[in-house]
């Protein structure tokens, strides 16, 4: 009888942490700055987990003339959350990288035709290993005019 | 209940090692292990996440460049049973999340629903949205007079089959689903299109939708094993091909700081015409119609 709710304890766990993992940083994309009220938020917009030397690239199609808010959040232990936004991976061209501005956690850009753009996201400063931290972008736009 | 003396007895320490090893198990297969997708260098990891816009979002697109609604031409919500394998109930979704996004956009809850409950079994039996704590249907007629939620609903339908299938490590259903979707609204969007009356802004509007178009193949190359990928992209090349040379780039992007925002230009040169409409219009007609089953 002790071992049959000890196998029973077992298999709730199991369930548990099964559904707890897939769950993982869903809707954390909330958690970020979000656009002027006159923005509609994208499905664009993702929720993922950060840690130590990872790096997520999120490739993104943009449309032409419309105006996209860009903001980043991630736990507090992550620290500073580092994006640049690159032309591709293939050139790493830089359009745009926030450290020059102090790391701001968001900001506007205005796209006049359509363009395949790469967000690359990363926590410079955390410093845990083995350890993953939910972070996440949030897209916003609206017509340009 | 796990005290130590249970724990310390060898069943104890069978199960204990079970939990560990099935938790390990877990993690593993909901993102915590490798993956083809994850970039390992010696001291960092680099990952990709392809985020393509949704159906809503590719249509009130082109919408803004005065499309009309034509229910005729879309597919029947009523027949799933004729979708058998996971291929084609995956293929399928996207078609109908599509459908849906359509009539929602044109204000059309009624014929919206008929996707709704289509997705919503065929979601059931592609365990889509598992760990969902709500009925899509009655969340649905909940809203059946608000058309903004409703359109947002369409869109959250969208992103948390996305999000499932990402964090599940489900990357060809994810690729499936993301190519039916895709296909469905360029169907939708080309058949707005009137060659008759050549509407430039409309012709824009699809025309640059090749940006997606590279970006999906990309995302087939990266999601699917070699051998279904190269039988996919087999099909999917006729519109890779009618998209080629429909827009030209004239030379490097600009970037220009302006008040509060970054202007990006990308010197692009439109190259399209009625003629090389109807080309891309047949081409996903063909694309199409391996896949539906009216």
């Amino acid at each position: 009888m002790r071992y049959m709710r000890l196998i029973g304890v077992f298999l709730l766990l199991t369930v548990v942490s099964f559904a707890v993992s897939a769950q993982g940083c869903r809707d954390f994309d909330k958690k970020c700055p979000p656009p002027p009220k006159d923005y509609k938020v994208s499905t664009l917009s993702k929720s993922f987990s950060l840690e130590k030397r990872k790096t997520v690239n999120i490739k993104l199609t943009l449309y032409g003339d419309r105006i996209y808010f860009f903001s980043v959040a991630g736990k507090s232990k992550l620290g500073k959350i580092h994006y640049r936004l690159l032309e591709n991976l293939e050139t790493s061209r830089v359009l745009y990288d926030n450290a020059s501005a102090g790391y701001e956690s968001s900001k506007m850009f205005e796209i006049s035709s359509a363009i395949n753009v790469v967000l690359e996201i990363s926590a410079p400063n955390y410093h845990l290993e083995n350890a993953r931290e939910c972070a996440a972008l949030l897209v916003g736009y609206k017509p340009l005019k | 209940m796990c005290n130590s003396q249970i724990i310390n007895s060898s069943f104890g320490k069978i199960c204990l090692s079970l939990f560990l090893g099935v938790f390990s198990l877990n993690s593993f297969a909901m993102g915590y292990g490798s993956s083809a997708l994850n970039y390992v260098s010696a001291d960092s990891t680099s990952v990709e996440i392809y985020s393509l816009p949704s159906p809503d979002e590719i249509i009130s697109y082109v919408k803004e460049g005065n499309m009309a609604y034509t229910p005729a031409i879309l597919s029947n919500p009523n027949n799933i049973s004729r979708y058998s394998s996971a291929k084609d109930q995956t293929l399928i979704v996207g078609v109908f999340m599509t459908d849906m996004a359509y009539n929602l956009i044109f204000q059309q809850p009624a014929k919206g629903f008929e996707y709704m409950k289509a997705i919503d079994e065929l979601g059931q039996a592609q365990n889509l949205f598992p760990y969902l704590s709500y009925s899509f249907k009655d969340r649905f007629i909940n809203n059946i007079n608000n058309m903004d939620s409703l359109k947002a609903f369409s869109d959250e339908v969208y992103e948390l089959s996305m999000f499932n299938l990402y964090e599940t490590k489900r990357y060809s259903t994810y690729a499936m689903i993301t190519l039916g979707s895709v296909v469905e609204s360029l169907y939708v969007i080309l058949y707005s299109y009137n060659k008759d009356k050549p509407n430039e802004a409309l012709m824009k509007r699809i025309a640059e939708q090749e940006s997606m178009i590279y970006q999906l193949e990309e995302m087939i190359n990266s999601y699917l094993d070699p051998r279904t990928s190269k039988n996919l992209l087999k099909d999917v090349e006729p519109l890779i091909s009618a998209y080629r040379g429909l827009v030209g780039e004239k030379g490097a992007t600009k970037v220009i700081p302006k008040y509060d925002r970054i202007v990006i230009q990308p010197t692009k040169e439109l190259n399209a015409n009625s003629e090389k409409m109807n080309n891309l219009r047949t081409v996903v007609v063909e694309l199409r119609n391996k896949w539906i089953k009216d």
